[in-house]
């Protein structure tokens, strides 16, 4: 799971028919400086959701094959919300190496 | 496969309910030399890892669905071990 932030909505008129009242958000994931630094996202992903994210948020976006595991039917996403992030703790080094 | 230390942990109400009850931790990728390398990962922790450990995070889907007992599960990364200290450096 890697984390994200909703940076907005996708919709779509046309779809995969296995794609039936889908919610389409649009995240940034974060990348190793992301966690220090609150930029350097990596590109922008669309992710599936189901758990009702809003813009600005924090999300876990499962990736790979692993995002389609929730589905019942073949589902044809590689980026699935799993989580909405409450709360992060971080700590970029150890306090007690030398 | 990937070496990484434990930076963190994220705390999540709202989630696939697979994760219930499961400690979600921060891993960060490393080289040989302890770089940065790749993004951070939400991992499930089976071991009780503790916080900046040097761990092996593995990418099985197939294993975290196994180790959350729900076929279902979105879940791909997970601590498989954590590493000897002084091991996992090696010169490229």
């Amino acid at each position: 799971m890697r984390l994200a932030t909703v940076i907005g909505r996708v919709t779509l008129s046309k779809r995969h028919e296995s794609l039936v009242g889908e919610r389409l958000l649009l995240a940034l994931p974060w990348s190793s400086k992301t966690l220090q630094t609150g930029k350097d996202h990596d590109y922008s992903i669309v992710v599936y959701d189901q758990l009702g994210a809003n813009v600005g948020s924090t999300i876990g976006v499962c990736e790979s094959t692993e995002a389609t595991r929730p589905f019942t039917k073949p589902t044809p996403i590689d980026a699935y919300c799993a989580s909405l992030i409450d709360e992060i703790f971080f700590q970029p080094k150890d306090p007690r190496a030398v | 496969m990937r070496l990484a230390y434990i930076r963190g942990y994220v705390t999540s109400t709202v989630k696939h309910k697979s994760f219930a009850g499961q400690r979600l931790l921060i891993a960060q990728p490393v080289d040989n030399k302890d770089n940065l390398d790749g993004p951070p990962q939400v991992v499930i922790d089976p071991l009780g890892t503790a916080l900046h450990e040097k761990v092996i995070i593995c990418s099985d889907g197939s294993w975290a669905r196994n180790i959350l007992n729900d076929p279902k599960s979105p879940c791909r990364w997970w601590i498989m071990g954590s590493v000897d200290e002084g091991s996992g450096r090696g010169e490229a």
